[in-house]
């Protein structure tokens, strides 16, 4: 998976966008990267066609660390399978997932 | 000086070989351990009587998340995030956990008690299909974010999926709800599995899985379980699997 780091001043957050699949593979330099961010963050899988039992337990583990450290945290544009994947598993609910209105906006794609 | 620098070299080659040499043993104990506990389980154990039971388990690598248990009356199919030594871990501890709570029978309150924590504190978590027969068919299930469960009614050549009602072990502790029931009749087939099988992949198109289109179309028309078995074997080998796969096909006879 290509990790891809941008920060987006507006909303005082770092968004992170990932591209390719989001697997057991991916995990280490997943947790690099977000344990080395201090700021709000935002998640965006909108490159992310597939993700595993690892990717999910990663982004469980990521909400958990960044309500200790009292940092916010979006996960926005999920694709359909990854969306199914998460329903399937009831983690829907438990997750921060939002529709990221904001850069919807930005791009002119809301509807 | 050259003595000196000689005997510096050799403690450290010691040290980086006692070093590795450790590692490599406590993995390979560890990894001997999940074989024992988690891999080998004993295939002949009895299930309620009326019914038959097989399972299938290929791990991607020597160890791996996927565990299978038999208690009379219980079968227990879970898979612990992650094909790791942590994984392989987890996997003794559930066992271990699994087969006090299946005994006692609350399922759920006592591998919650007994895993939430250290799943959570590893980054963990672990879906959880288990399923308690009696001899007159009825089916009592409980489905911890795990993939749906298949009953395949071969009279009717239709299925019934018995689907998640709560988020996997080891996140969102106390929101569990009540087992849930189905009936089988004879010749019905119950078929569990991890998500390795759903999550196989084309071997051309990379964005295409095997999903459980592609399981319910090797089921339809099996007619016990060692067909059941066979045709899904069949159907996923030209796919590329890259996750522990595990299936067991239970069968009221």
């Amino acid at each position: 998976v290509d990790i891809r780091v941008s920060k987006t001043v507006a909303r005082d957050e770092t968004r992170i966008a990932l591209h390719g699949r989001f697997d057991a593979h991916e995990i280490e330099h997943f947790n690099q990267v977000t344990q080395a961010i201090y700021n709000h963050l935002c998640l965006d899988l909108d490159g992310v066609p597939f993700i595993d039992s690892s990717g999910l337990s990663a982004l469980v583990a990521l909400y958990r660390q960044c309500g200790q450290r009292g940092l916010r945290l979006r996960i926005v544009r999920l694709q359909d399978p990854v969306w199914l994947i998460l329903e399937i598993t009831r983690l829907l609910p438990v997750l921060p997932i939002e529709q990221d209105t904001e850069y919807l906006h930005t791009q002119g794609t809301l509807v | 000086m050259n003595n000196q620098t000689s005997n510096h070299h050799d403690l450290e080659f010691h040290a980086a070989y006692e070093h590795g040499h450790y590692r490599i043993d406590e993995r390979e104990v560890i990894t001997r351990l999940w074989q024992t506990v988690v891999a080998q389980q004993p295939s002949a154990q009895a299930l309620t009587k009326g019914y038959r039971w097989r399972s299938t388990t290929y791990a991607t690598q020597r160890i791996g998340g996927d565990v299978v248990l038999i208690e009379h009356p219980w079968l227990l199919l879970a898979d612990i995030s992650g094909h790791d030594l942590t994984a392989a871990m987890l996997g003794c501890m559930l066992v271990a956990a699994s087969r006090l709570a299946l005994h006692h029978g609350d399922v759920v309150s006592t591998l919650e008690h007994a895993l939430h924590h250290d799943l959570e504190r590893t980054g963990r978590f672990c879906t959880l299909f288990a399923a308690r027969f009696t001899p007159e068919g009825l089916l009592e299930y409980i489905n911890l974010g795990h993939p749906p469960a298949l009953v395949y009614r071969h009279q009717t050549n239709s299925f019934e999926k018995l689907e998640a009602s709560a988020p996997p072990l080891g996140v969102g502790r106390g929101q569990r709800q009540s087992p849930q029931r189905t009936q089988l009749l004879p010749g019905d087939q119950l078929i569990v599995y991890s998500d390795g099988i759903t999550e196989a992949q084309h071997p051309q198109m990379h964005d295409r899985f095997f999903g459980e289109r592609g399981l319910i179309h090797a089921i339809q028309g099996s007619e016990n379980l060692d067909t059941t078995l066979a045709n899904i074997h069949n159907a996923l080998e030209p796919w590329i699997v890259r996750d522990d796969v595990t299936v067991a096909v239970i069968q009221r006879t």
